[in-house]
C-alpha cells in the first residue's frame, strides 16, 4: 500500500549543512574569543549607555602611547586596560584603595606606580609618607581624552576593585570631543547593532577592523533635523552641561549606594584671569551644590590656584588645561587633607 | 522601509509567516500581499499610493478593453492612451522640473531672461519601475502575447508586489501572472536559495556598497582638487559601489520573493566580466535592457532596416535608457556614452571576429584582454552617472589626466576597495568560470563563505539603513 503523501519524512540529506557549518564556525570563534579575551566594557548596558557618542562603534583611535624601550607603543584607549597596571580584584584585608577617574590632567602616565609629575601620584606619595602604617593603593583609571561618558564606564569598572574613595576629575573640554551627533546614539547602539556587542568575537573583530586595519566605519546618516540641531551651539552647550551633570550625579549615586566617599576636583583653565571659563564656572558651581560633608567633597581648583599664585607668583599651567609642577604641587597638597578626612586616616 | 533595516526584517517575517499560514489559498495570499505591499509603499509616502493605483487601474481597464476589442483603430487608440498616461505620469513627476529648468537655461543663453517658478514636484519612489512594468503588460496584451488579467487582485499583486515595487526587477506579466494565479509552494531548495540570496544581497549592499559609498562621497566632495590616483580609485570604488548597491538590492528582492513562493527573473549576471558592450547589457540590469530591447529598440526597427538605422536605433535606445535613470544631463551623457560604445562595437564586430584567436590559451588571453578593456570602459562610463553636474565630470577627467605622483587619500581608497572586493571577486570569478561553482562545493566550503560573509557584515557593515541608489530612479 502506498504511503499517504502527507506523511512527514525526515531526510537528513536535505539539511542545510553549509549554513549549519557556518553557525558552528561562528560559535567556535565566539567560544575561542571568550576563552582568551576580556571585553573592554563592563556590560552591554554600560557600554550602550556610556559609549553612545563614540562615532566609530566606540573604537575610534583615541590613542595613548607609552615608551617601551626605544619604541613607542600606542594603545587604543578604549581598550580600558590602557594603563598597564594590574590590581587584584579582591581587596586584601586592611588595604585602602583610592580610585582616580579623570582624563589627561590626572592620567597616571606611561610609567605607572612612579611619580610622573601628575597630581594623583604626587598626592599618593605624600599620603604614603604621612601614613606609613596604612596600606594604601592608588588605582588611577584616568585616560587622556575621556569625557564624562567614558569616565562613567571607568567608574563602574572601578567599583569592581572595591575602592574606599573616589577622586573624580571631569573637565568640560573633553565633553566637546565626546559629544557627537545624536544620530550616532540611535544608529550605532540601538537595535541589532547594540545586541551584537554581546558577542565578544564581534567586539574583538570590530576593534581589529577599525583599529588595527585603520578602517573606520563610515559615519552614520543623520537626519536633516539632527544636522540642524547639531549646528545649534547653544543647544549643544546645554546638552554637554546637562549630560556631564547627569553622569557626575550617576557616579555620586553609585558611590553613595556603596558608602564610598567622593572628592570632586574642580575644572580650571590657564587662559582666563581667574583660571576658570564660563562653562568651567558653571561646572564648578554644580560640583559645589553636590557637597555633602565628608561623603562628597569638592576641591575648588581655580580658587586654590588663584590663592597659590597670589601667595607665590608662579606659572601653574604648562598649557591651557594641564598643570605644571607648581600646579601639581598645589593640587596634590590640597587633596591630601581631603583624602585624609574622607578615609579617616 | 529599506531592505537593509530591522524594520523591514520584522515586516517581512510577519508577511512570510502569514503567507504560509494561509497554505495553498493563493487568492487569500494575494490579498495579503497586496495589503502588505500597500503598507510597504505607504511607509515611503502614502500620498503616492493614489498615483500607483491610478497607473494600475488605467492599464487594468485598458488591457481588458484591448482584449475585447478587435477593431485595429480602436485598439491602437487604446494602447496610445495607456502609453500616454504612463509616460505622462513619468513626464510630470520625473521630468517636468528638468525640462522646464533646461528650457529656461537654453532661453537664457539665447538672451531671453526666463525665471520659471520652482514647481516643487516630489519624485514618487519606484515610479520608473512600476510604470514600465504596467506598460509592458498592456503592450503585450495589445500584441496578443498574453491575455488580459481579469482579476484586479491578481493584477494589483503583479504591479505592487513589494519586493520589486520600488527598484525592480521590472518583471514581465507573462512570467509573473501565472505564478500569481495559482498555488505557490516553498520547497526546501527555494527556502535555502532565497535565504542565501538575501544574505549575499545584504553583504553586497551593507558591506560593499555602503562602505565604498563613504570613499566615493569623500572623493566627489572635492572633485576640483582630486589627485590623479584619488580620481582613479574613486571611479573604481564607485563601479563596485553601484554594483553592490543595485545587485544587492536585486538579490534581496529575489530572495524575499522566493521565500514568498515567487521566482523573479535574474537581473545581474556578473556584469564586470562582460567582454563587449552588448555582452555588458545582457548582464547588467537585465530586466531594463530586455525591456528597452523589446519595447523600444525592436519597435524602432531594431536591426531590420539596414546598418545606419540599426546604429541609430541602438544609440537612441541607450540615450533614452540613460534618461530613464534620472532627469539630468549627466544621465543623458551616460546613456549616450553607452550608445556610442554599442555603435562602435557593432562597427568593429567583423574586425574583432576576424582577429579573435581560436586556441585555448590564446582565446583565453583574448577574453581576459576584452574583459579588462570593457571593464575600464564601463568604469569610465560611471563618471557621468555619479557626477551631479557636467562640471564635476570635467573636473574628475582633468584630475585623471593630471601629471604628478601625489597620492592624497588614494591609499585609503585603495585599502577600502581591496577590503570590500576581496571576497566578492573570487566568488564571482569562480561562478563565471564554472556556473553553480559555489552550490557544488562541499558543505564546509559553503559554510566558510557563509561565515566570512556574516562576519564581515557584523564587524564592518556600514551603520544605519542607507538608501539604495536606484530608489531615486
Amino acid at each position: 500500500m502506498d504511503r499517504p503523501s502527507s506523511t512527514f519524512s525526515f531526510n537528513w540529506r536535505r539539511l542545510p549543512f553549509g549554513a549549519l557549518f557556518a553557525v558552528a564556525l561562528l560559535a567556535c570563534l565566539e567560544l575561542g574569543v571568550r576563552a582568551f579575551y576580556k571585553p573592554p566594557y563592563v556590560s552591554l548596558e554600560t557600554y550602550a549607555n556610556n559609549y553612545p557618542v563614540a562615532h566609530l562603534y566606540g573604537f575610534e583611535g583615541s590613542r595613548a602611547c607609552f615608551p617601551v624601550g626605544e619604541q613607542v607603543q600606542c594603545v587604543v584607549t578604549q581598550d580600558m586596560n590602557v594603563i598597564p597596571q594590574e590590581f587584584p580584584r579582591k581587596k586584601p584585608a586592611g588595604e585602602l584603595r583610592i580610585a582616580v577617574i579623570g582624563a589627561s590632567i590626572s592620567w597616571e602616565g606611561p610609567r605607572p606606580g612612579k611619580s610622573n609629575g601628575n597630581y594623583p601620584s604626587r598626592m599618593f606619595e605624600q599620603l604614603e609618607r604621612a601614613h606609613p602604617d596604612r596600606n594604601l593603593r592608588l588605582i588611577n583609571l584616568s585616560v587622556p581624552g575621556f569625557g564624562s561618558t567614558r569616565q562613567l564606564v571607568r567608574f563602574r569598572e572601578a567599583l569592581e576593585y572595591e575602592p574606599d574613595l573616589f577622586v573624580v576629575h571631569t573637565h568640560d573640554t573633553n565633553e566637546v570631543r565626546e559629544d557627537k551627533r545624536l544620530a550616532y546614539v540611535r544608529n550605532l547602539h540601538s537595535g541589532i547593532a547594540g545586541k551584537l556587542l554581546y558577542s565578544y568575537a564581534v567586539v574583538v573583530l570590530k576593534n581589529w577592523w577599525n583599529g588595527v586595519l585603520r578602517m573606520p566605519a563610515p559615519p552614520p546618516v543623520a537626519t536633516s533635523d539632527e544636522e540642524a540641531a547639531d549646528l545649534d551651539i547653544s543647544a549643544k552647550r546645554e546638552r554637554w552641561e546637562k549630560g556631564l551633570e547627569l553622569r557626575v550625579d550617576t557616579m555620586l549615586e553609585l558611590a553613595t549606594a556603596r558608602s564610598i566617599p567622593v572628592i570632586l576636583v574642580g575644572t580650571s583653565r590657564s587662559d582666563t584671569k581667574d583660571f576658570s571659563s564660563s562653562t568651567g564656572r558653571a561646572l564648578n558651581g554644580f560640583f559645589a551644590t553636590r557637597v555633602n560633608g565628608s561623603r562628597v567633597q569638592f576641591l575648588d581648583v581655580p580658587a586654590l590656584l588663584r590663592a597659590g599664585v597670589k601667595a607665590r607668583p608662579h606659572r601653574v599651567f604648562k598649557d591651557a588645561v594641564h598643570y605644571n609642577a607648581e600646579g601639581v604641587r598645589l593640587v596634590a597638597g590640597a587633596l591630601v587633607p581631603l583624602v585624609e578626612g574622607a578615609l579617616a586616616l | 522601509m529599506l531592505f537593509n533595516t530591522g524594520r523591514f526584517a520584522l515586516f517581512f517575517l510577519l508577511v512570510f509567516v502569514a503567507n504560509w499560514l494561509l497554505g495553498k489559498r493563493w487568492r487569500a495570499q494575494n490579498a495579503l500581499l497586496v495589503v502588505a505591499s500597500q503598507w510597504f509603499y505607504a511607509c515611503w509616502d502614502y500620498r503616492f499610493l493614489g498615483l500607483l493605483w491610478f497607473s494600475m487601474l488605467v492599464d487594468y481597464v485598458v488591457a481588458l478593453r484591448l482584449e475585447a476589442n478587435t477593431d485595429p483603430k480602436r485598439r491602437k487608440w487604446l494602447i496610445t492612451l495607456s502609453v500616454s498616461v504612463q509616460l505622462g505620469i513619468l513626464g510630470l513627476f520625473k521630468y517636468l522640473n528638468f525640462f522646464v529648468a533646461s528650457g529656461a537655461a537654453l532661453l537664457a543663453r539665447l538672451g531671453f531672461g526666463v525665471h520659471p517658478s520652482a514647481l516643487g514636484i516630489v519624485l514618487p519612489v519606484g515610479i520608473s519601475f512600476y510604470t514600465f512594468q504596467t506598460m509592458s503588460y498592456t503592450i503585450d496584451v495589445y500584441r496578443r502575447v498574453i491575455p488580459a488579467e481579469r482579476n484586479l487582485l491578481s493584477f494589483a499583486t503583479f504591479v505592487s508586489l513589494f519586493p520589486q515595487l520600488v527598484a525592480g526587477p521590472i518583471e514581465r506579466a507573462r512570467r509573473i501572472l501565472p505564478q500569481i494565479n495559482g498555488p505557490r509552494s516553498l520547497p526546501l531548495d527555494a527556502l535555502y536559495s532565497g535565504t542565501s540570496l538575501i544574505l549575499f544581497g545584504l553583504f553586497k549592499k551593507v558591506f560593499i556598497a555602503d562602505n565604498l559609498a563613504n570613499v566615493v562621497d569623500q572623493a566627489f566632495a572635492k572633485t576640483a582638487s582630486l589627485t590623479r590616483a584619488e580620481a582613479i580609485f574613486a571611479l573604481y570604488a564607485f563601479a563596485f559601489q553601484i554594483y553592490g548597491d543595485f545587485s544587492g538590492y536585486t538579490d534581496i528582492a529575489r530572495g524575499t520573493a522566493r521565500l514568498l513562493g515567487f521566482d523573479f527573473a535574474l537581473n545581474f549576471r556578473r556584469p564586470y566580466f562582460a567582454q563587449d558592450p552588448s555582452d555588458f547589457w545582457q548582464r547588467w540590469h537585465i530586466s531594463l535592457s530586455s525591456w528597452l530591447r523589446d519595447y523600444l529598440y525592436i519597435p524602432l526597427g531594431g536591426n531590420r532596416r539596414g546598418t545606419p538605422r540599426t546604429l541609430l536605433n541602438l544609440f537612441l535606445t541607450m540615450l533614452l535608457g540613460g534618461l530613464w535613470h534620472g532627469a539630468s544631463w549627466t544621465f543623458v551623457l551616460w546613456g549616450a556614452y553607452h550608445g556610442l560604445l554599442l555603435v562602435a562595437h557593432r562597427l568593429l564586430q567583423p574586425f574583432l571576429s576576424r582577429v579573435r584567436p581560436n586556441g585555448f590559451v590564446a582565446g583565453g588571453l583574448w577574453s581576459i584582454l576584452c574583459c579588462t578593456v570593457m571593464f575600464h570602459l564601463i568604469v569610465l562610463g560611471w563618471l557621468p552617472f555619479r557626477a551631479h553636474t557636467a562640471l564635476e565630470v570635467k573636473e574628475v577627467l582633468v584630475s585623471i589626466g593630471r601629471h604628478g605622483g601625489e597620492l592624497g587619500d588614494a591609499l585609503t581608497y585603495a585599502q577600502w576597495l581591496g577590503a570590500c572586493i576581496a571576497l566578492l571577486i573570487p566568488l564571482e570569478l569562480a561562478e563565471e568560470l564554472r556556473p553553480n561553482f559555489f552550490e557544488q562545493r562541499g558543505f564546509w566550503a559553503r559554510g566558510l563563505v557563509y561565515a566570512a560573509v556574516l562576519l564581515l557584515l557584523l564587524i564592518a557593515g556600514a551603520p544605519g539603513g542607507q538608501t539604495f541608489i536606484y530608489f531615486q530612479f
